[in-house]
């Protein structure tokens, strides 16, 4: 093993076990295939931080995707709106649970469908520049949970 | 023992006595189901669904199906029809309604048809309608048509909505009604079930039509 290799496995070694004590996870990451010509979609599951301090994601990004928001579906005056929620605050002792007809997080120009059965990998990062990734399956579109009904 | 007329008269008496009863049973019977199945208005409300106590004549505009065929104004008489007005660009709201409407109706015996009426009709054209709905159920029907079709019709039904720019530039989202438009076999406005929806809480709706 060469120095070079060494050293690139060295810091692989270093990402990974950072990940691996990673403090936010997505929990029962779940979306629904989007129909064709559609280039959008909505992930839900639970994310939840481990840590015992606060974490602002400040970033999150989809490969293949523009834009990865965190909406809520709200009613307003009898019309169904979608409220872009920023900051993105976790609090270590509370759940943010994103359900159907509620918070979720809204991908928006993607450059293909997601089908069925495919993991999406989700990348946030925090205020203080800290990586996490989300795994997201995606379901048909008749979905409404992480199991197929 | 009975002449001829006598015997006549014995099986028309049984005769009447076994219409008398058959209709009687029958009226029980009706009541029986009709008392077990139909919603009072009270329950309807706490379940979501406002029923109107007149339903309200409903004038059907220009539009077209998912099969690109004009709709007649005879389109809604017939059967019960759930109305659902959204977008196939919809990433939450919309595959969610379609989704738990599919779910109740499953275990409906004589479902009421739905439409998903396109807020969106730039984008949604009949073949865009069809390709989505057949992704829920192949019996969900679409309807589309120029935007001032829409709203006329949507304006009868108290349906509103709107395009609003997204983040992005360029994008945009459509913000609208989220209730479910009962029209009654005569194709009049019965009522509307408000959002948000669940598959036990329309299924006992659906049934108590
Ligand atoms: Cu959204």
């Amino acid at each position: 093993m060469s120095f070079k290799t060494g050293l690139v496995g060295f810091l692989l070694f270093g990402v990974i076990s950072l990940n691996a004590v990673a403090e936010v996870r997505l929990l029962e990451g779940w979306t629904r295939s989007p129909p064709p010509g559609v280039d959008r979609l909505a992930i839900y599951g639970r994310l939840v931080n481990d840590g015992d301090t606060p974490v602002v994601l400040s970033r999150l990004e989809l490969a293949g995707a523009g834009q990865v928001m965190l909406h809520e579906t709200v009613m307003d005056a009898g019309q169904m709106r979608m409220r872009h929620i920023d900051p993105i605050e976790l609090s270590p002792s509370k759940a943010l649970v994103m359900a159907p007809q509620g918070l979720h997080l809204m991908v928006m120009g993607l450059a293909r469908s997601p089908q069925a059965g495919e993991t999406l990998t989700i990348k946030a990062t925090t205020r203080l520049d800290e990586v996490h990734t989300f795994l997201v399956r995606v379901q048909p579109i008749t979905a409404l949970g992480p199991v197929p009904n | 023992m009975y002449s001829d007329t006598q015997k006549t008269g014995i099986r028309k008496t049984l005769g009447i006595l076994l219409g008398i009863i058959m209709v009687m049973l029958s009226l029980i019977f009706l009541n029986y189901v009709t008392r077990d199945v139909a919603l009072s208005a009270e329950q309807a409300a706490k379940l979501g669904y406002i029923r109107f106590e007149q339903p309200r004549n409903v004038t059907v505009p220009r539009l077209v199906t998912a099969q690109d065929e004009r709709v007649l104004p005879t389109h809604f008489q017939g059967q019960w029809d759930l109305l659902y007005f959204g977008f196939t660009a919809c990433p939450d709201i919309c595959p969610t309604t379609l989704a738990v409407l599919n779910q109740a109706l499953s275990t409906v015996e004589i479902p009421p048809r739905v439409h998903l009426v396109s807020v969106d009709p730039e984008q949604d054209t009949p073949a865009q309608l069809a390709r989505y709905l057949g992704g829920f159920n192949p019996d969900f029907l679409g309807v589309t048509g120029s935007h001032d079709q829409v709203t006329q019709l949507a304006t009868q039904l108290n349906v509103a909505f709107g395009k609003v720019p997204g983040a992005e530039p360029g994008s945009y989202t459509v913000d609208h009604t989220g209730s479910i438009v009962v029209l009654d076999e005569t194709g009049r406005y019965a009522g509307f079930i408000k959002a948000p929806h669940q598959p036990g809480q329309l299924q006992q709706i659906i049934v108590g039509l």
